[in-house]
């Protein structure tokens, strides 16, 4: 293991009789990075991240946090991780104070309590009730506790479930602060654009097996090249014209304009200037947006799903960057 | 972890004191029950002494079968305790802080109604708290242990309303806990020796009102140690703080729960062989013979109850008139026939013979003070004086001992006493019919 990776997961396998759960899974998170773990429901992220905390006891494969052993010494990995679980709440009339005080007084040294509220922006709220906090204040306080000690891991599983936008901006915001503290943060999430702004590296899983993981670019650059179009004109065209252009591979209609897929970007576009012409057509707006990591993560999960006995459960080592 | 562990309690007992619901089931709940009692039952004197155990019982049973499950599955359901697992100390260590808290919400409701009672109704206080304390701490082990398996079998909060429910309305209605295991027919006597709440009443009770370690209730106490193991070996086996709980678990839950409930067999099957249904038997009687002329003469007939009064009521000596009305014609000749004044040694059948003068007086007969005077008149006409005062001074000096009849109804006495209530009026009358034999206390002529 090198000396700046924080967590090792090699050949995880877990599973909950004859279905569910993870198998064979390997990845590593370093200090200093945000790894994001994506996938869609029931791909084993829950599973995996019970796993690492000691929640869950795995079938097989090795998970070592700091070099200590997860399977052995669970109370030694918690020490030195913190984490954020979805469905974790605290008692109604438990304040931010009580909480803070109460989790920070397992570790040694104590921390600060005011200090923490305040760095998470919850000093105001300091003595509300956990009942009468918003749902912002809440994953707030959440995010407090998992950064109180210090840890050299952090693990956040959906952190901004039902947050508004700004909210959420916040949160990321915090996250990627305490990144810059040399933390390793492992982030759970099925936001991909979540994940595409803040994450160093992107681990997905599908069916319970690691399909892809590298940074996002690397994953977005293994989806095919399509580029998609948006378009909107005076008077609608014919859908048999916009498919006889070179390049077109796929056409949508979305209220009153045409979503056009193409794999020869330039030679589309020249073609659609020239049926305008042709039709005494005018067009009013045109978009170009080029594959994304929503794309790579919808082509690698379709693929997982599809019955391909080729297909390799951990494909690609982790990328070095 | 200390430090920690110290602070989680600690705040688990603030927050208990911020939760308006807690305080009403906590405190408000156990003095309504007392009260309750103290108007239901209004015959015993002391006021609310022989009821006293299955009091304490109803808080400690709520405390630990409905509050505390109801508590910690509302809290598992919400995700506290998943969030605690993520600490880095055993789940267990947090557990033991909440039972440890639960332990004292009910200890300050008990010594709440403990004051209650005496100021409003004279109940007295135990002169050592020792014996008590040692018995209630017994008492919310075993219960406590119920508790968990509640805990732990629940799937939510409304479920685990209803399951706690059904462990506290049997015992509260045929258990012998919220009614009284003397005014229950056979049937619910023995269903209720399968029951902790019994045990639980008999060992409150004997503490709180005996107050000495050498008369604690070893049985019971037994009971309750082993129903609390074998429940607290199951519940923390099934202790589970996920919300979702994975498939295959019913047949382990199963096994677990027929551990536990075979403690609840044995001790039901164990108690119908000893022939231990009925309350508050004593062992190891010292006799009557053991009664010695300076016990006999130790004893005082001061401060006795009024011979007219409400309390143990003694006609004067009894005219032909009196004597010859329809119901002491018949009452005369069934005493003389009555089985539990002819079997036994002198002490036991003299004990039995008073109880019926106790149950006509406490049962409020219209003829109580007649039939008192009956039955001194009967035991000095079979028993020799010597023997007969002994007996008497057993009785008066040893209101615990040998066994009490508790309802006569062969005599043509309708209703049932507290056996309790009728060991002390026994002793009553036992100093009025012994300071009347002895001279020092006049009988008036016809």
């Amino acid at each position: 293991m090198a000396m700046s990776t924080v967590l090792s997961v090699r050949n995880l396998t877990k599973h909950y009789g004859s279905t569910g759960g993870v198998s064979d899974i390997s990845f590593e998170v370093d200090a200093g990075e945000i790894v994001g773990l994506l996938g869609p429901n029931g791909a084993g992220k829950t599973t995996t991240v019970e796993c690492i905390l000691g929640l869950r006891s795995p079938d097989s494969g090795q998970i070592r946090v700091n070099g200590i052993d997860a399977r052995t010494d669970p109370d030694g990995v918690r020490r030195i991780t913190g984490a954020l679980l979805q469905s974790t709440a605290l008692q109604d009339t438990m304040s931010p104070r009580d909480a803070v005080r109460l989790f920070g007084s397992f570790y040694s040294p104590a921390p600060d309590v005011a200090q923490n509220l305040a760095r998470f922006g919850i000093l105001p709220q300091a003595d509300v009730p956990f009942q009468h906090l918003s749902g912002g204040q809440r994953q707030r306080l959440a995010l407090a506790l998992a950064f109180l000690h210090n840890p050299g891991l952090v693990i956040l599983d959906e952190p901004s479930a039902g947050l508004d936008p700004a909210a959420r901006r916040d949160l990321l915001d915090c996250i990627v602060a305490e990144k810059k503290r040399n933390r390793a943060i492992l982030l759970c999430t099925h936001h991909i654009d979540e994940a595409a702004r803040i994450c160093d590296r992107v681990i997905i899983l599908d069916s319970g097996r690691l399909v892809a993981q590298g940074t996002p670019n690397s994953l977005i650059s293994r989806s095919p090249d399509t580029v998609s179009i948006q378009l909107r004109t005076s008077s609608d065209p014919d859908a048999g014209d916009l498919k006889s252009i070179p390049g077109i591979t796929d056409i949508k209609q979305a209220n009153d304009s045409f979503i056009l897929s193409s794999n020869l970007p330039n030679q589309s576009i020249q073609g659609i200037g020239i049926l305008m012409e042709k039709t005494g057509n005018c067009i009013t707006e045109l978009h170009l947006q080029g594959a994304n990591l929503e794309d790579a993560f919808m082509e690698l999960t379709s693929k997982a799903s599809s019955p391909d006995p080729a297909h390799p459960s951990n494909p690609e080592p982790k990328d070095p960057e | 972890m200390i430090k920690g562990l110290w602070r989680h309690f600690l705040l688990t007992l603030r927050l208990n004191f911020r939760s308006g619901r807690a305080i009403v089931y906590g405190y408000i709940m156990p003095i309504l029950f007392l009260v309750g009692f103290g108007t239901v039952f209004r015959t015993g004197e002391p006021r609310l002494l022989y009821e006293i155990g299955q009091i304490f019982t109803i808080t400690i049973l709520g405390s630990a079968c409905l509050g505390m499950p109801t508590a910690l599955v509302a809290e598992r359901d919400k995700g506290v305790w998943r969030r605690y697992q993520l600490l880095p100390v055993p789940i267990n260590a947090l557990l033991s802080g909440v039972l440890l808290v639960r332990v004292i919400l009910a200890g300050t409701a008990v010594c709440l109604q403990i004051v209650l009672a005496h100021w409003i109704y004279g109940t007295p206080v135990p002169s050592s708290p020792f014996p008590f304390a040692l018995a209630f701490t017994v008492v919310v082990f075993a219960f406590m242990g119920v508790g968990l398996i509640l805990t732990s079998l629940a799937k939510d909060v409304p479920s685990v309303q209803a399951l706690g429910q059904c462990v506290f309305l049997p015992m509260i209605l045929i258990g012998g806990v919220g009614v009284p295991l003397y005014a229950l027919p056979d049937w619910c006597r023995q269903i209720a020796s399968f029951m902790p709440g019994r045990y639980a009443v008999e060992l409150l009770q004997s503490a709180y009102q005996k107050s000495t370690m050498s008369s604690f209730a070893v049985y019971p106490a037994l009971i309750l140690i082993l129903m609390g193991v074998a429940a607290y070996i199951a519940g923390l086996r099934l202790l589970d703080w996920e919300q979702s709980r994975p498939k295959g678990r019913r047949i382990r839950s199963a096994l677990w729960i027929a551990l536990a409930l075979a403690s609840w067999i044995g001790a039901g099957i164990t108690t119908l062989r000893l022939d231990r249904i009925s309350p508050l038997q004593l062992a190891n009687h010292p006799s009557f013979l053991s009664i010695d002329q300076a016990s006999i003469e130790s004893i005082t007939y001061d401060g006795l109850p009024d011979d007219h009064g409400i309390y143990t009521p003694l006609a004067p000596p009894l005219n032909t008139d009196q004597r010859m009305t329809h119901r002491m014609r018949e009452f005369a000749p069934r005493l003389r026939q009555w089985d539990p004044g002819l079997k036994g040694d002198t002490g036991q059948r003299v004990r039995n013979l008073i109880s019926v003068a106790a149950i006509a007086d406490i049962t409020q007969d219209n003829s109580e003070a007649i039939i008192a005077r009956q039955i001194y008149d009967f035991l000095q006409a079979s028993f020799d004086k010597k023997d007969l005062t002994h007996a008497l001074a057993w009785i008066a000096l040893s209101p615990d001992n040998g066994s009490v009849v508790s309802a006569a109804p062969e005599l043509g006495l309708k209703g049932e006493a507290h056996p309790d209530i009728i060991r002390e009026r026994s002793a009553w009358y036992a100093r009025k019919f012994l300071g009347r034999i002895l001279g020092h206390i006049p009988d008036p002529p016809p």
